[in-house]
């Protein structure tokens, strides 16, 4: 392969994974913006969501990639899966909200955010005692289609990424601009107290947040288990760490600064492997990470940073 | 007679009262010599353990436990002392043990050049043919250690200081991270990935301490006894305090005069310093190192031990991470033990496969959300309730205490001319909105001036302005002459101006005495070795600090302020 | 409250010290010893932990739990950790501790990560127990070069019925290009101490061969994705690929690599040929690969059938290519044993050392029998080719991989 192809098909990979950390960064920011409060829990319920979408296709009786279904089998059965693992997932963390956070809420300092830490924590050793710390197979009906652009290989498994991704991000620009909830959430999200004032119910939109926000984790989980063929108990830490960073990039608590950062930091993965060296990928995320936080916190899109004492 | 009783009831309220420490949890009112007896008690038990238990694999997973014990000291000092949430702290663990292992074991082997000769003769290499051989010493490293260590809490400190507690958890949390991987990638250092091999193990008088636990154990025990004494000492002091208020009120701390970002580094380098001195101990134990054994999840149980024990409490963390320790090594294991057993006797399969140690990370999680719901104070509170006045106390005419003669401590320069304070242009803006415009003020000095002004007319930023607190845009604003415009806080509260605040900033988890202290602060000067080594001219500068009480209308000596609130003469009011 | 609260902080640590206390009160039996079994069951290691103690199980099963007269008593210890998430070294030294301040305890078997072994060894040098390890192959450990660090009392006592990476990814880098004639090939590691030692030692004897490594870069078992680096290696086009490392980064490894670069010759270690990778990957994602273990192929001996058969019966599990290593170790034990009850000698600790040190067995491998260092004497790394075969479980080691034959060693 010539270096060009190379190069494209680096960017190609990139974009894929940008794709999955922004909808996994997108939720995290969601309730960064409303609560100021870290969610450290929010890259497990990650995981958990594709365990969901696992026994979903598994419950279809599917397994492996040796059986592949077309048309509308294919939709069918991939719309039952991604309901299955987005409301599985919303559910999930709206319990985390009601059970852990809500109790918490209005307690300054890092009281929340240590809580989410010990939810991660539960969540984590739940699925790694009940189902086990081996990779799972993941069950793939998708059929195996490729095109070629110039050198560069383009998996049906990538469009796929794309178009849900940029249809989730629609639809939740829709949401956040056009519905009345949505109107709510980003009122809460500049002013809590103002909007309560207004007559927001305050706790309904924080409870929709963490539905959407995690919702849409599972969505991003369920693309994670049919782009790489598996799953594990240990999922949500890399691919949160990303999701973490490319929020803080995108300026957290920024939606639109959540999607431009995770598909920077899916880029900055793919062509600082090729040019460099894969090991020392994790270092450079962190340094990111680090970089951001102590001379740009607003990050690209961000608001000022919050005055929280 | 009956004043001679009342003043003999008043002194014994006096000694009692202020003495008295409830120990909430544990239920047990502790006099001071009951609470001496009790570690007395303590400490023998700890150190008749070796011989009393006999059984070196115990001993080695009681050593690890003060080990673990020792690093929970240090983490509370960033966390519980300072506030500062530090999520990466394996990092300093494993900075320390990387020190001691690369100078004293097989790892580096440099060509021997007469370089290393004078180094020979201290003892610190050896020539092991051809090659330099480190075999520093590990009494002497383990100080080193702690103070490379140091130098990294510095440098991972300095540049979450501007952060907030989320931002610099994070921040703390990336670097934590960093270290392992940079020592898994550097294996000319640390041998990557495969370990460090043959770590010397400590000598003393010729003796090497070689495989038995118990030496370590030993090592592992005045550790630990030396950093709660230390942190005891740190906690009760000018240093201390400082923190706390750090902790409780940033700003209002700034304004009390307390440096933040000097005392901030100082609770990242002392913490550091301890963890660097435990993975000395803990790698000369191992005698190898693999950059596993320092990642996240350490970290996170160390913040589960401070958690479970009592966040900013020094025996409830170590006793938070005796418990846990014990837990995951002994108790979970032996009860797996039982559990396997009674599955075989009553023939259930899962029950006799069942290992509860791999659960223990699902008890952290369950332990910290359960601690933050519903005992945020952990096991052993540190805040302590402190017994109520009595009517004779509150009705008490109080004596003034603090320093009688004020020269010399932002005292006012008589011989100067001119106005005390000058503002001159002073315009603050806030994005938009210009909140002063070109403000000017003269103030002369020994007059009160009034600033009135309708609803936001500015009235609190100027004030603001000139204290530190916000940042003017343009103008200057000069006090005796010097400019003051942009300085922090505490420059500004030593250069001589002070404040309070419109809605009060006190400081809600302190007692009455240690806020009025907290305003002492800049006339203190007591820093961290004069805390530790409580110097006489510190204690002296303490009790001058502290309102003392009088009986008789005679000053008695002051007690080193401890948790005892604020006690006053007890004569009557006049009549 | 108080009380209940006060109750529990005191009564809870008692009961527990009360406990351990009373667990460790042993009633001797006349004549008895025990063997400590030491090996990861927590983490990422557990299935081939348990693999390799169903092995030594079976032994123990085989007669009944007595030998020469002895009744011999099983201590299992897991020196994994959940922190760790795998095998834990300071856990692994606490248990050699725990097993050398046990006098009962005349013999162990393991561990299975050589990481353990390090912080195992000097602690067992220093109490004078002999180990057998079915599959630590780092070779430092009995490395007369380290002798002052591993042994320091000076004798062997750490014993292997498994050759030693310093001939596992050396005699594939010969198969490579011998047979393969593999000419560029790329290298991969997973970062931990195995893998890091089995992808060097195989650069360095492929660089001897004359093979041209493109590069040698290391995969995070945390991370999932392996694409970037794939693609990096597809645009440099080298015809081979070597995985140095366990299954934890081989799953997704296999996985990725099949879509990526499908045609090359691939192949990895012994963390390649096992149970985990096999049930994680399977067909058609590990079509092709290559696979060793550095002990000889046993599982194709028709005289080991009903041996696999009672393994997959009792254990519901196929056993890996350690779990025959960790058998023979426990036969290596028992066979001491006996030979010092037949001279009248008492099965302490010192005397089995130097039985196993002289050790001559037959076994399921073969005969088995110790250098002066521990190591076995039989040097063979069996080379393995994955090939579908749908009539068997999926983790089927023995039917799933070919045998291929020995490799060919370093001449």
């Amino acid at each position: 392969m010539t270096d060009g192809a190379i190069l494209l098909q680096q960017v190609i990979n990139g974009l894929s994974l940008g794709a999955m950390y922004a909808l996994l960064a997108i939720g995290f920011t969601m309730v960064y913006g409303i609560l100021e409060l870290i969610n450290f829990a929010h890259f497990n319920v990650f995981m958990i969501g594709s365990f969901l979408g696992l026994w979903a296709l598994e419950a279809l009786g599917l397994s492996g990639q040796s059986r592949v279904l077309t048309g509308l089998e294919l939709f069918g059965a991939l719309a039952f899966a991604f309901a299955v693992a987005m409301l599985g997932s919303g559910l999930l963390g709206v319990a985390i909200e009601r059970i852990a956070l809500r109790p918490l809420r209005g307690i300054p300092g890092t009281t929340g955010m240590i809580t989410t830490i010990g939810v991660s924590y539960i969540l984590f050793n739940i699925i790694l005692l009940g189902a086990g710390a081996e990779s799972k197979n993941y069950p793939n009906p998708m059929p195996r289609l490729q095109w070629n652009i110039s050198g560069a290989v383009v998996d049906l498994r990538e469009v796929l990424i794309w178009a849900i991704t940029l249809a989730l991000m629609v639809g939740l620009q829709l949401f956040v601009s056009r519905t009345r909830l949505g109107k709510a959430m980003r009122a809460t999200a500049q002013d809590s107290e103002a909007a309560r004032m207004m007559g927001v119910d305050v706790d309904r939109v924080i409870v929709a947040a963490f539905f959407l926000g995690s919702a849409l984790a599972g969505a991003a989980a369920l693309i994670f288990g049919l782009y790489y063929n598996y799953t594990s108990f240990l999922i949500g830490y890399s691919a949160g760490l990303r999701a973490f960073t490319a929020a803080v990039l995108g300026g957290i608590g920024s939606v639109p600064g959540a999607m431009v950062g995770g598909v920077i930091i899916g880029l900055i993965e793919t062509l600082g492997g090729q040019l460099i060296a894969v090991r020392w990928t994790d270092v450079i995320i962190f340094s990111i990470l680090v970089l951001v936080l102590v001379f740009a916190p607003t990050g690209l899109f961000g608001r000022a940073a919050p005055t929280k004492s | 007679m009956t004043e001679q009783v009342e003043q003999k009831a008043a002194r014994l309220t006096q000694i009692r009262a202020p003495g008295r420490w409830v120990l909430p949890s544990l239920g047990i009112a502790a006099m001071p010599r009951l609470r001496t007896l009790g570690v007395s008690l303590l400490l023998s038990i700890a150190v008749l353990f070796p011989p009393l238990i006999n059984n070196d694999g115990d001993v080695d997973a009681a050593a690890n436990a003060l080990s673990f014990a020792a690093l929970a000291l240090g983490l509370n000092i960033v966390v519980g002392f300072a506030g500062l949430l530090d999520l990466g702290y394996a990092a300093f663990f494993a900075i320390g043990a990387y020190t001691y292992g690369a100078l004293a074991s097989f790892q580096l082997h440099p060509a021997w050049t007469d370089f290393w000769q004078p180094f020979a003769w201290l003892g610190l290499v050896a020539n092991l043919n051809g090659t330099v051989h480190f075999q520093v010493s590990f009494w002497l490293m383990m100080p080193l250690a702690a103070a490379i260590a140091a130098f990294f809490g510095i440098l991972f400190g300095a540049p979450t200081l501007r952060l907030k507690g989320d931002y610099l958890a994070i921040v703390t949390l990336g670097f934590g991270e960093i270290v392992p991987i940079v020592a898994r990638n550097s294996p000319t250092l640390t041998n990557g990935a495969q370990g460090l091999n043959g770590v010397i193990p400590p000598q003393i008088f010729g003796y090497s301490f070689g495989i038995s636990a118990t030496p370590y154990y030993y090592v592992g025990l005045a550790l630990v006894v030396f950093l709660m004494f230390a942190s005891q000492r740190l906690k009760f002091s000018r240093v201390g305090r400082a923190w706390m208020a750090i902790r409780e009120d940033e700003i209002a701390a700034a304004a009390m005069g307390v440096n933040r970002v000097k005392f901030k580094l100082l609770a990242f380098a002392i913490g550091a310093a301890f963890a660097g001195a435990t993975g000395t101990l803990y790698v000369a134990k191992l005698q190898t190192a693999t950059p596993e054994m320092f990642m996240f999840p350490v970290s996170v149980m160390l913040l589960v031990m401070i958690v479970f024990g009592g966040i900013g409490n020094v025996w409830g963390v170590v006793v938070g991470a005796l418990i846990l320790q014990i837990l995951q090594s002994w108790f979970l294991q032996d009860l797996s033990r039982w559990i396997n057993a009674l599955g075989r006797l009553v023939d259930i399969e899962w029950l006799q496969h069942v290992q509860l140690a791999s659960s223990i990370e699902l008890i952290f999680g369950l332990i910290l959300v359960f601690m933050m719901l519903y005992r945020r104070q952990g096991l052993i509170p540190a805040s302590r309730r402190v017994a109520a006045l009595t009517t004779e106390q509150q009705t008490a005419l109080p004596t003034r205490g603090g320093f009688d003669n004020l020269q010399g401590l932002g005292a006012l320069d008589e011989r100067r001319t001119g106005p005390l304070l000058e503002i001159e242009n002073l315009t603050v803006r806030f994005g938009g909105l210009v909140a002063l415009r070109s403000v000017a003020l003269s103030m002369p000095a020994h007059s009160v001036l009034a600033v009135i002004g309708p609803n936001g007319s500015g009235k609190s930023t100027l004030f603001n302005a000139v204290t530190g607190l916000i940042a003017a845009n343009e103008g200057s604003i000069r006090f005796e002459g010097e400019e003051i415009a942009g300085r922090s806080p505490h420059v500004v509260l030593e250069r001589g101006i002070a404040r309070t605040f419109q809605n009060l900033r006190l400081f809600p988890n302190l007692t009455v005495l240690e806020n009025i202290l907290i305003g002492m602060h800049a006339r203190l000067d007591a820093g961290a070795v004069a805390a530790l080594a409580r110097l006489p001219r510190t204690q002296r500068e303490e009790r001058e600090a502290c309102p003392t009480p009088t009986v008789d209308g005679v000053r008695s000596p002051g007690r080193w302020p401890r948790n005892r609130s604020c006690y006053c003469s007890t004569s009557p009011p006049p009549a | 409250m108080m009380t209940t609260r006060r109750a529990l902080v005191v009564h809870l640590p008692a009961a527990a010290l009360a406990g351990s206390v009373l667990s460790r009160m042993t009633f001797a039996a006349d004549k008895s010893v025990t063997i400590g079994i030491n090996v990861p069951l927590t983490g990422s290691d557990a299935e081939a932990a348990t693999q390799i103690k169903d092995g030594a199980m079976m032994a123990v099963d085989e007669v009944n739990g007595m030998v020469a007269g002895y009744k011999i008593n099983i201590m299992v210890l897991d020196d994994g950790t959940t922190t760790a998430g795998q095998y834990d070294p300071a856990q692994a030294a606490t248990n050699a501790r725990k097993m050398v301040a046990d006098p009962s305890v005349v013999a162990a078997i393991g561990p299975e990560m050589s990481g353990s072994g390090k912080a195992m060894a000097p602690i067992l040098s220093q109490g004078n127990l002999a180990t057998i390890t079915p599959s630590s192959t780092n070779p430092d450990i009995t490395d007369p070069k380290f002798a002052a660090q591993f042994r320091p009392m000076g004798k062997a006592i750490y014993f292997r019925t498994v050759t030693t990476d310093a001939y596992q990814g050396p005699n594939m880098a010969n198969y490579l290009v011998q047979t393969l004639k593999v000419k560029k090939v790329y290298i991969l590691d997973d970062g931990g101490a195995y893998g890091v030692g089995m992808a060097d030692a195989f650069e360095a004897q492929a660089k001897k061969n004359g093979i041209e490594v493109l590069g040698h870069d290391q995969l995070d078992p945390r991370e999932a994705n392996y694409t970037t680096i794939l693609t990096k290696i597809k645009g440099l086009s080298p015809d081979g690929l070597y995985y140095g490392g366990t299954s934890l980064a081989g799953i997704k490894l296999v996985k990725q690599s099949r879509d990526i670069l499908p045609n090359i010759n691939k192949a990895g270690g012994d963390g390649v040929y096992s149970a985990a990778l096999l049930k994680g990957a399977g067909h058609p994602a590990m079509d092709g690969w290559y696979g060793t273990i550095a002990a000889p192929y046993i599982a194709g001996n028709p005289e080991v059938a009903p041996w696999i058969k009672t393994f997959n019966e009792k254990y519901g599990i196929g056993p890996s290519g350690y779990s025959f290593t960790a058998y023979d170790a426990m036969l290596v034990v028992f066979d001491a044993i006996k030979r010092l009850a037949a001279e009248g000698k008492p099965v302490n600790r010192d005397n089995m050392r130097d039985a196993i040190h002289t050790a001559n067995v037959k076994t399921l491998q073969g005969t088995v029998s110790f250098d002066e260092n521990g190591d076995i004497k039989d040097r063979t790394v069996s080379v393995f080719h994955y090939e579908y075969n749908e009539k068997y479980p999926v983790d089927d080691l023995i039917h799933q991989y070919k045998y291929l034959g020995v490799a060919p060693s370093t001449s």
